[in-house]
């Protein structure tokens, strides 16, 4: 492929009976082991790349690369001033990490796709956001003590994913872009004053807007800086994503073309772990139906392309 | 503000570090006063964007800007518009949005579009529309979206080079490459000065983006936003200051263009 073209080039004919025909262009490839995707070239590119520290609106900001699906993840970092009662009633019922204080959005704008409209997040978008939130909050990676500053105050995360261009795999490659951008935030050292006020009235809302009061906190005015370790020394959250094809042919990381084809299942497997922890199967989520076997094999297969996430581009 | 119903949204309100007053009454640290420096590069990229006619992506010292191009597509049917002229050419149609992370200021984005964005959308539209041939797609409809990953001054200008070059490589026919470059003047400030990417010296009280088009030596666009009102002549100073940068822009966008040619086509000039 040529520099800047972002799919192999393909024959007149060949071009022709994919467009007539793309199931039976696709299976005819598949029986001759050929594969189409931006992944498929090597090894390295069913791994991804990521850009840590390149957006610098953000506290924390990486651009992940996976075959032509690219993600853009930007973590801003307020502080908030919570009352015990209002801690206890604002966490009860909601997701697990909106109450560890990670605000996680998924976003898939126009500009990635035909296929998603200006407006409101789309079904695809809003499951996108539940499975990164579901796979973050069950992975016991993240440590939500380092987001504690002073005894009354905690530091709130808005993690912000947005796709660029969307072609398959988007869970992949929107999970390496969010480890990558927690692994890589960078905030102004904060310190309470010994006499920081506290409003210990009960008679008010138990969450309270603190958007236009003084938290009391501030910022250190040497200048200095601090890495939260949100996610654990050396660990990440990862998802590897299959095709499963006639209970045979598997394969890893597809495009979209790949993940639309008939008849196939969709296998998303969600690893955790690295540095101290040890890399373990979160969940696993199909579309379709598939053997046993090859779901053991997808699980065996995402564990190996977890370590190498960890060894290449996520690698500390 | 409308209530966004569809995401994730904190439990409680916060202070954006950035917004953080420093400890010890310390006043803030004095900005560099960075001098006016050297003419910064565009940094140009097509073809980013897999699933679309075409896309281009400008960087402009730290502003980052991405844009796609959908269709010729089917028009949206209007009961207002006079059906003879909305068939006889093709709509262009202008989305814009920052990202939530793309602001240098301190706060987040909101997912929502806001009065900011609409009007960048509303002078995107208006600057590209006279220059390309609409007449050549009848009862069609052009969509260009427009992302803002970071906005470090400038932003309008870059969105305007990215939009032409999604544009461009969308291969639809336009009269000219359409370039923009934004002066601003800071507040207590007399002259005008070139606003670049990287924050030096955005924000300020006037700001005059103007969109040109250096063959047909035309103005596709120029939008003024000041505090208060400015005198013509000002304006027409800003203009001048901006004619210069739009055609160096245009001529590195052109030979962008013309180094992503195959190298038997290159003979072919890009008016």
């Amino acid at each position: 492929s040529k520099p800047g073209m972002s799919q192999p080039m393909l024959t007149d004919d060949a071009a022709d009976w994919n467009l007539a025909v793309p199931a039976e262009f696709a299976k005819a490839l598949l029986a001759n082991r050929l594969r189409l995707a931006a992944t498929a070239a090597s090894p390295s590119s069913r791994v991804g790349h990521v850009t840590p520290g390149c957006l610098g609106g953000a506290a924390g900001s990486a651009i992940s690369v996976l075959g032509n699906t690219k993600f853009a993840c930007g973590v801003s970092a307020s502080v908030v001033e919570l009352s015990a009662a209002g801690t206890a009633a604002a966490a009860a019922g909601c997701h697990p990490l909106l109450a560890a204080g990670v605000v996680l959005n998924a976003d898939l704008p126009p500009v990635c796709s035909r296929a998603f409209r200006p407006g409101p997040p789309s079904d695809t978008a809003q499951a996108l956001t539940v499975q990164v939130s579901d796979a973050l909050a069950q992975s016991g990676c993240l440590d939500a003590a380092q987001l504690t500053v002073g005894p009354r105050h905690r530091l709130q995360l808005h993690v912000d994913a947005v796709c660029l261009s969307a072609d398959g795999s988007l869970p992949d490659a929107c999970l390496l872009a969010v480890s990558a951008a927690l692994a890589n935030l960078c905030l102004p050292r904060l310190v309470v004053p010994a006499d920081a006020g506290h409003d210990d009235s009960n008679s008010g809302p138990s969450v309270r807007s603190t958007a236009a009061a003084d938290v009391g906190v501030r910022r250190c005015p040497s200048g200095e800086k601090f890495r939260p370790a949100v996610l654990r020394p050396g660990s990440a959250v990862i998802c590897t994503s299959f095709v499963a094809i006639d209970n045979d042919q598997l394969l890893s990381v597809p495009d979209g073309r790949e993940e639309a084809l008939p008849g196939a299942a969709i296998v998303r497997v969600f690893t955790a772990g690295g540095g101290d922890l040890p890399v373990c199967v979160v969940s696993v989520q199909m579309v379709g139906e598939a053997a046993s076997e090859l779901v053991g094999r997808c699980c065996r297969e995402a564990v190996e392309r977890h370590a190498a996430c960890l060894a290449g581009p996520l690698a500390r | 503000m409308p209530l966004d119903r569809y995401r994730n949204t904190a439990l409680v309100d916060g202070i954006d570090v950035r917004a953080l007053p420093l400890a010890g009454d310390s006043p803030a640290p004095a900005s560099q006063g960075k001098q006016q420096q050297q003419q910064q590069q565009h940094w140009f990229q097509r073809r980013l964007v897999q699933d679309t006619v075409g896309s281009g992506y400008v960087e402009f010292g730290d502003t980052k800007v991405l844009c796609s191009v959908h269709g010729p597509m089917e028009p949206k049917r209007s009961v207002l518009t006079d059906a003879g002229a909305e068939q006889s050419r093709a709509q262009l149609q202008v989305y814009y949005k920052l990202a939530p992370f793309a602001s240098h200021q301190a706060g987040r984005v909101s997912y929502l579009p806001d009065e900011t964005e609409r009007r960048a959308a509303s002078f995107l539209q208006d600057t590209l529309a006279p220059s390309l041939r609409l007449d050549r797609l009848p009862k069609s409809r052009i969509e260009l979206h427009c992302l803002v990953l970071e906005d470090a001054g400038c932003c309008l200008a870059t969105a305007v080079n990215c939009a032409c070059l999604a544009l461009v490589d969308a291969g639809l026919e336009m009269y000219d490459l359409v370039t923009a470059a934004t002066v601003c003047r800071p507040v207590g400030a007399t002259d005008w000065q070139l606003e670049v990417g990287d924050g030096s010296n955005s924000g300020g009280s006037s700001s005059v983006t103007l969109a040109y088009m250096r063959s047909l030596r035309q103005v596709a666009g120029m939008l003024v936003e000041a505090a208060e009102p400015l005198q013509p002549r000002e304006v027409s100073a800003a203009c001048r200051i901006c004619e210069d940068p739009c055609k160096m822009t245009h001529s590195s966008l052109r030979q962008f263009l013309l180094d992503c040619l195959p190298a038997d086509d290159r003979t072919a000039k890009i008016a």
